[in-house]
Formats: structure tokens, sequence, C-alpha cells
């Protein structure tokens, strides 16, 4: 058996030895936020964190999550209570179809945890490894940036409630 | 599809991880961050009954320097190296040349040993390393053994290990005083792999004269080619006398020891060309970084 410990749970889990990281994930934890894309390192579809560290899961071995605290997009955030990193996504419209957004949500907080209050230019090279085939990444890069002032709480909603007739 | 898998094995310490490579000989694999290996084992580009899992030892991943060398463990990542960019002007270059690397995801898995022993003919980080006169370290069940890291390299994703080696450390010796590094490339976009690249590492004494040179080009043969004929041209030079004249006549040797093809992304004609632009670039770029420091 492999334990993993994943989003603040531990599971014990039979992974045979050539399965990837994501497809366990996936499969056998129903983790489907960890989406697989690629699945070559290319694309950070499958973005996860371990130990609080970016990764690509699609390159790693289901084995080789022993021992590590695995975050998925189902850790960060409920459909109730979202993570405000996944506000903002939502707020500056950042994605289309949606496949690739988890993975550019799992880097965006890895990046931010390190660098909370980013240039333009800065998030733009931090989303760099995450390919959105929809082309959002203007959108996303903005998301970024307003998921930092949400996290450092000087973040003003772009959406006004009770006002009528009003022109952005 | 017929089921194919392997054993899992999972030492703690280099000794363990040795053995276990002796007792099941080629069979066996190493599987460093294992970045290019899933890919090679999901294409059927490689079979082995053991896979023997690095990363579970600690003490092959470490960057530091050490009396007058710059030391790397195999099983450090290519993102390690961003991040002790601080450490030299020389980890400042490699981690400049990390960054150019696949993406930030996945330099936290890649590790500089794998980058090493896949011995790509287009691996960013052996110019570099070549041309700052890295030697590598390899461990057997008889021994240790320690070669220039351009004797590592045999060709296409051919090394010098033995069946039962391991490559344990990168070291730079001989780089204390006034260094610098830099590497550039050719390439379409930042996720691609180099049409052509070009690394150049100079050393001066305390008068600002160029005590040793190194030159290195990748992706232009099947293994990383030095360039003697331009280190011979910077040698022995004072930093105040490297003109332009200096590094086009460097350039222009670059250019004549690369052996370059044609292929689908680009002509022989033109790496040829950009070899001896990288190259004088580079040479540029390391006066600069030394000038700032004089």
């Amino acid at each position: 058996m492999t334990r993993l410990n994943v989003n603040g749970q531990s599971f014990d889990v039979d992974v045979k030895a050539h399965e990837i990281l994501s497809d366990v994930l996936r499969n056998q934890l129903g983790l489907i936020g960890v989406k697989v894309s690629c699945a070559e390192g290319e694309c950070g579809s499958c973005t996860i964190l371990v130990d609080g560290v970016p990764a690509t899961a699609c390159l790693m071995l289901g084995r080789q999550g022993e021992r590590h605290e695995i975050t998925t997009i189902e850790g960060i955030g409920t459909h109730d209570e979202l993570h405000p990193i996944q506000e903002a996504f939502v707020e500056e419209q950042g994605f289309q179809c949606g496949f690739c957004t988890p993975g550019f949500i799992m880097m965006a907080k890895a990046f931010l945890d390190e660098n909370p209050n980013p240039t333009e230019e800065e998030a733009s090279m931090a989303m760099s490894g995450n390919i959105c085939r929809c082309g959002a990444h203007p959108y996303i890069v903005k998301s970024v940036l307003n998921a930092a002032e949400r996290m450092q709480g000087r973040h003003e909603s772009k959406r006004t409630t009770g006002s009528t007739g009003a022109s952005a | 599809m017929v089921n194919r898998s392997f054993e899992y094995l999972r030492p703690e310490t280099i000794g363990e991880a040795v053995e276990m490579k002796a007792a099941h000989g080629t069979r066996a694999r190493f599987w460093a961050g294992g970045t290019d290996m899933m890919l090679l084992w999901n294409r059927r580009e490689v079979a082995f009954d053991y896979c023997i899992d690095l990363t579970y030892v600690p003490a092959l991943r470490y960057i530091e320097c050490s009396g007058d060398a710059l030391r790397i463990g195999a099983m450090a990542s290519l993102d390690d190296l961003d991040l002790k960019s601080d450490l030299n002007p020389l980890a400042a270059a490699l981690g400049h040349t990390a960054r150019l690397m696949c993406t930030k995801q996945t330099r936290t898995i890649a590790t500089v040993g794998g980058n090493m022993c896949h011995a790509s003919p287009s691996a960013d980080l052996t110019p570099p390393l070549v041309a700052m006169g890295a030697r590598c370290r390899l461990l057997g069940p008889d021994g240790e053994r320690d070669l220039p890291l351009e004797d590592f390299h045999l060709g296409v994703n051919e090394t010098a290990l033995a069946e039962s080696e391991m490559l344990t450390e990168i070291h730079v010796p001989g780089v204390d005083g006034k260094v610098a590094a830099h590497y550039d490339r050719v390439a379409r976009t930042v996720v691609d792999i180099a049409l052509v690249s070009s690394a150049v590492f100079i050393k001066v004494n305390a008068g600002n004269r160029i005590e040793r040179a190194g030159v290195a080009l990748g992706a232009v043969a099947p293994s990383v080619i030095r360039v003697t004929g331009a280190e011979e041209t910077l040698v022995g030079r004072d930093l105040s006398n490297v003109n332009n004249g200096v590094t086009t006549t460097a350039g222009e040797e670059a250019a004549s020891a690369a052996r370059a093809i044609s292929d689908i992304r680009a002509s022989k004609e033109y790496r040829t060309d950009m070899v001896a632009t990288l190259t004088a670039r580079a040479i540029r770029q390391c006066i600069s970084s030394l000038e700032g420091t004089a």
C-alpha cells in the first residue's frame, strides 16, 4: 500500500510501480481537478503542490507522492467558499473552457505565496509554464494580479451591488 | 495493451542505491527526476525491470561552495540551481541557464544529474558546465572515479557510466577569485530545446588578465564541443583588451569548430552563423560582469 497525504487527508492506495501520480490522484482518489492534457510536462494542466512547491503530476510516479504533502485544486477552495485566487479568476474571466484553470490556479498559489505583490511582468513570467489553449493569457495575468490584491485585503470588487445604469 | 511495469526500489542512502544497481545490473535503471525517463517509458523507448528511485536520497541533493570548488549533487533540481543563483557568479550563470529550461513546475522535478546522464546533445546545462571545466564523480561497487564532464558524454544519449556506476556529483574546481560565465541559445520559445547554444567562462587574475577561459558549444555535434581555438584567443589578454575584434575572432573560431547539421528546425549555415554570434555575445557578457566586479 502507498500512503498519500492529499489535501490534509491520509489515503492508503494500491499503486502499481509504473502508475503516474496524476492518474492515481484522478482515478483512485477521484481528484479530477488534476487535469491531464499533454502528459509530457509541457502544458502545466496537471500542476499540483508537493510540500508547497509546484510540480507537474504527469511526470511523477504515484509512489513518489509518498512522504509529501500534496495539494490539489480540491484542497484550496470549495464551491461555497472559493479561494481568493478562484474568486479573482471568476471576476477577471481568466479562462474560457476552464480545462487548464486548476493548473493555472495551483501555479498562481505557489507563485503568490512566494511573491505576494508581483508586477505584471513577474506574474506573466510565473504563468509561462501553463498553456491556455483558448488563449486567455492576458486575462489570466490580470486574475493573478487581482488575486494578489485580494490576498492582501486591498481589493475592491468590480461588481457594484445596488447600482443601476452604471457604465463601466 | 499488454501490462508493462517494473519493480520500484527506494534507496535512502547512496550506498544502498549503488548496491541495488550492482544487484540488478542492466535490468535496473536509476530514476533521477524522471522527467525524461517518464516520457521514454511511456513511449516504450526504454525497458527495465527495476526502477531505482533516487528522489529519497537526501545526500545527493545539494549545491554549495567548498574550498575553491562549486559542488552540485546529482539530485539537485533545476529549480535548486535557480534558487542558489546568489551563491557565486558561476551559480548565477547556471541559475540563468536553468531558467531557460522547461517550466517552473517541471524544474522542481528535473535534476542536474538526470540532465547529464540523459546526454542529449542540446542539453542546456552541458555547455556552461564544460566551459567552466566541470568534472563529474562516478561511484560504483569498486569505488569512485572522477573525470572531466566532456569525457563523460560520449555521444547522443551515451555516457561513460559503467553498468553499475552512478553519477553522484558535478564539481567545478578552481573557481574562487574573479570568475564569470554566460550561456545563451537560439530557441523558438522558452520551452523549446536549443537549436544551437554557446557558453563562455572567464577567470581573471588580480591584475585583470585572463588566466583561464572556456568556450563550449551545444547542439552542433553529437556531444558538446570545446573550442580551444577560441579559448586561446582569450587567455593572456587584459580584460580591457578584449575588443570587438577579439570577440569576433573567438566567434569565428567557434563557428569553424561547430559541426552543425541541417534538419527540420534550422539549416547548417544558420546554426554555424549563430554559433559565432552567440559566442561573441557571451564573451562580452562575461567581460561586462567582470568589469562590474573589478
